[in-house]
């Protein structure tokens, strides 16, 4: 993992199961990234909004907001409009990722997920900003 | 001549009568009597005068013979002769005198000469007068003779007991009896057909006895009887000469049987002409309607009375150029217009479509005096044309599957179309079905200047009666709250049509006809537009509930794919973790443990995504999404990503990959094909086997193919292998894992991309699969069912 120039970036992690959450954080962490941890949609929008991260990495399957939910929301304020959105999905149907995409997803990622895949596409999206 | 005496006209009878009655000596002369008359006067005054001058007495009783010479002449040549004769012999008295010098007094010569003078001049002139008379009789009589003979009516003559008297030749020809043959018989056997001999007996009694003079003098029609037996119409005048002998009946007649077809030949015509469902009409050529018939009453509206003395041009739609004075002023030239298709309006401005041929009418000179017109009403069978062009028009867009809020939009212009309406409008209903929103305008070709006061994206609110067919006509009808068709009316179309569009028993929409004509109710349009509502109707139900159908299959994937990739994605995730932070901390066999979770959750994770993907097959929701994609790279991922459970099981792994043109396939789903044909290899394949795969394009087609030398496929199920979850007996045999559907996915994929998928095995040879793939497919994105 080398280092560049968004370590120490504070990503956004939102999963309702906790493993992966903790799973997620975990890996962000190693690799230097600073992480807040949300477990239902409205805390991932309440903590993105209060902290403007450089990241936020949603699930798309929670409670009381999904990630497309949360996207949207996102999208629609000004201060969070342009900020980079990982979707983080379980299922693998096209047309679930087409409407993340739809909704203004910069990128989506599969679980389960290799630490390298998770990885590659933070480094990315961190770069393009 | 064949007319008897008694047969001729009465005044010729007279006069023949009174000539007979003054003898043969008043008969006409010829030259040679003339002649001869004057020689026996000269000679019998010669004798005279030779005898008084022989006798030489003084008698002259003998000079009174003279007399007789005067008298002769008189009578034969009229008075100037005898005027003459009574010269010569008083001369022939003077020269006698002075001959034989007999002394006569002048009292004698007064005496005589006044008595040759008178006789002469009494006689003369009588006979001059009778035979004068008796001239004129006979060229009167010639005269009607030859009429009579040369009469093209017949005539025939019959006495108070029906016995015929004179037959002239023209009755010879027209009954085919000859003169000579029926004379003296009786007229009715001759000439009357038996059915009417009671009626000709009735009639001459009647006459005679009560002097009914009815069918005197007059012209009526009866039937003649032709000496072949056959009748005849003719047409007869009778006249009745009553004589001293008793009356005679003279019958003119001709036979009228030509007349009788000709009028028979005009009346089939005024027949076919009123009877025709045709409108057949005349005009001159100035368009004023001549004649009208009940064919074109009925077409048109007007009545015989109204039509006629109107122009044709009034039959000319207001919003159409008028072609009247070009299509007479073509007939005038002598042109014949056929099969031309016109549309005009009948009373009430109703629109008729007719096909239609005019011709010119000549008069006997050849001039073009009128215009005839035959006109067939072909509205009806336009009218189903149109209707049935909409049913077809609406029944291909509804096949070509369109969006449910695009279907009606689409159907909008067949179905105004049909009605031949001059504006249409798409309502749509909100989803409340509580306001109209105006999403399709349509208005008729051709059409100048603005028509509708409506917009796109009006607002109307809904009421009840939008849920039925409403047609307005005349602005008054029709429900008033109706808001739409106010604006309309104000707007000046007269004519408004709603069909409601209902899903569900629900307003869905509605097309919304306009036009300026007023135009009474068309039940079958109406049909045919509630036929095509309720269509659009149940087709937009159908894609919506096949819309929630597919979001509840999709919704239901999700969530499996979800409950199941969670667990495995924390089990894989936290091994790995395990792997990479905590394995100096593991023994030798906690590091093998580790590996067999590892591999058993990767395991798990493939059955997952085949499971799930089988499901999609199974449920026809499987899909691919070509694109131009070059296969080798994904050929040779799916060879390194196998090449580790290769190389553990001791098999030898082999890859050829020709350069192939790119193919229209779905990347991700083909490199799947790839990694279950190589991993069934693997697994069928004895340690110390080989594994190869090889790339190449031939005739038109990418063919992969994956060979193996291993235990091989029996032929009796080779057919089946690519059932789902069937297990080849090598399989089950030899213990190898799997459920059977790898071979199923892959059939399902290449199915997909258009391609083709078979298999050649020999047991305990090997097996080879061969992928074939179309080059510059375009039919690689449909979707397979199993």
């Amino acid at each position: 993992v080398s280092p560049n120039a968004s370590e120490g970036a504070r990503i956004l992690v939102a999963d309702d199961d906790p493993d992966i959450l903790n799973l997620v954080r975990v890996r962000l962490k190693q690799a230097g990234y600073e992480t807040l941890g949300a477990s239902d949609g409205e805390e991932a929008l309440r903590l993105a909004l209060e902290h403007r991260p450089a990241l936020c990495i949603l699930d798309v399957v929670m409670p009381k907001r999904n990630g497309f939910e949360v996207l949207e929301a996102l999208r629609r304020t000004e201060r969070t409009a342009d900020l980079p959105v990982m979707l983080l999905t379980a299922t693998v149907e096209e047309r679930e990722m087409a409407r993340g995409f739809e909704s203004g997803a910069d990128a989506y990622l599969t679980k389960p997920f290799s630490p390298s895949d998770l990885l590659d596409r933070v480094r990315t999206l961190l770069a393009r900003r | 001549m064949v007319v008897s005496r008694q047969s001729a006209s009465p005044s010729i009878s007279v006069l023949s009568w009174r000539i007979q009655a003054l003898g043969p000596s008043v008969t006409p002369r010829s030259r040679q009597r003339t002649y001869a008359v004057v020689g026996a006067a000269a000679a019998m005054l010669g004798a005279i005068f030779a005898l008084r001058l022989t006798i030489g007495n003084q008698n002259d009783a003998i000079l009174s013979l003279n007399v007789l010479a005067i008298v002769l002449a008189a009578l034969e040549l009229g008075l100037v002769p005898a005027l003459a004769c009574a010269a010569v012999a008083y001369g022939l008295f003077v020269g006698w005198t002075v001959i034989d010098d007999v002394h006569v007094s002048p009292g004698g010569y007064l005496v005589r000469g006044g008595v040759y003078l008178a006789v002469a001049l009494l006689i003369g002139e009588v006979a001059g007068r009778l035979r004068a008379a008796l001239e004129e009789a006979r060229v009167g009589e010639e005269e009607m003779g030859a009429v009579v003979e040369h009469s093209s009516d017949a005539l025939m003559s019959s006495d108070e007991h029906g016995r015929l008297l004179a037959w002239n030749p023209a009755a010879e020809r027209i009954f085919g009896w000859r003169a000579e043959e029926v004379l003296g018989k009786r007229l009715a056997d001759v000439a009357i057909p038996e059915g009417l001999r009671e009626l000709y007996w009735d009639g001459l009694r009647r006459f005679l006895d009560q002097g009914d003079r009815s069918m005197i003098g007059r012209r009526f029609e009866a039937r003649g009887l032709h000496r072949d037996g056959h009748d005849f119409p003719i047409e007869i005048a009778i006249s009745a000469i009553e004589e001293p002998d008793g009356c005679t009946f003279h019958a003119f007649m001709h036979d009228i049987s030509e007349r009788k077809e000709k009028e028979d030949a005009r009346r089939r015509l005024a027949a076919i002409i009123e009877s025709s469902d045709d409108a057949i009409l005349s005009s001159d050529l100035e368009g004023r309607i001549l004649t009208w018939n009940p064919g074109a009453e009925r077409i048109f509206g007007y009545p015989e009375s109204e039509a006629i003395g109107m122009s044709l041009s009034d039959l000319v739609p207001p919003d159409r150029p008028d072609d009247v004075r070009g299509t007479l002023e073509s007939v005038r030239l002598g042109e014949r217009i056929e099969n031309t298709e016109l549309e005009r309006i009948g009373k009430g401005g109703r629109r008729i479509e007719l096909v239609a041929a005019v011709s010119p009418i000549t008069n006997a000179d050849g001039e073009v005096i009128a215009a005839a017109i035959v006109a067939a009403d072909i509205s009806a069978r336009k009218r189903r044309d149109r209707y049935l062009a909409a049913q077809h028009g609406a029944t291909r867009v509804l096949a070509e599957a369109p969006a449910p809020d695009e279907v009606a939009r689409a159907i909008l212009p067949i179905v105004a179309n049909a009605g031949s309406w001059l504006c249409a409008v798409y309502w749509a209903a909100d989803p409340d079905a509580e306001t109209l929103r105006c999403e399709a305008i349509w208005v008729a070709p051709h059409t100048r200047g603005p028509v509708l006061p409506i917009q796109e994206g009006a607002v109307s609110p809904a009421i009840e009666g939008d849920m039925e067919p409403q047609w307005m006509s005349g602005g008054a009808s029709g429900p008033v709250s109706w808001t739409r068709g106010t604006h309309a009316v104000l707007g000046g179309l007269d004519t408004q049509l709603w069909t409601p569009i209902l899903v569900d028993g629900e307003l869905f929409g509605g097309f919304h006809f306009l036009d300026r004509r007023r135009r009474i109710r068309d039940q079958e349009l109406v049909t045919v537009l509630e036929t095509i509502t309720s269509q659009i109707g149940n087709y937009v139900d159908r894609r919506r509930a096949e819309e929630e159908a597919e979001r509840a299959k999709d919704e239901f994937f999700s969530l499996v794919s979800h409950e199941l990739r969670t667990p495995l994605t924390s089990i894989i995730g936290y091994a790995d973790l395990l792997e990479d932070v905590e394995a100096e901390r593991l023994s030798e066999q906690g590091r093998e443990y580790l590996e067999v979770v590892q591999r058993n959750a990767q395991r798990q994770l493939r059955l997952v995504a085949d499971l799930l993907l089988l499901a999609r097959i199974q449920e026809g929701a499987f899909t691919v999404e070509p694109a131009a994609a070059d296969l080798r790279p994904i050929v040779q991922q799916a060879v390194e990503a196998a090449r580790p459970s290769a190389e553990q099981r001791g098999i030898t792994l082999s890859v050829a990959t020709d350069e192939t043109p790119p193919v229209r396939a779905d990347a991700h789903r083909m490199g799947q094909v790839i990694d279950n044909l190589l991993s069934n290899a693997i697994k069928f394949t004895p340690r110390g086997g080989r594994v190869s795969v090889r790339l190449a394009s031939a005739d038109g087609k990418v063919v992969v193919e994956v060979d193996d030398s291993g235990v091989g496929i029996p032929v009796s199920e080779q057919e089946r292998l690519f059932d789902r979850l069937y297990r080849a007996s090598s399989a089950t045999a030899e213990n190898v894992p799997g459920l059977g559907l790898g071979l199923t996915i892959v059939k399902a994929i290449v199915d997909a991309h258009g391609g083709r998928v078979r298999v050649q095995s020999e047991e305990g040879v090997g097996t080879s699969f061969r992928v074939e793939l179309p080059l510059g497919s375009e039919t690689a994105a449909g979707e397979v069912g199993e």
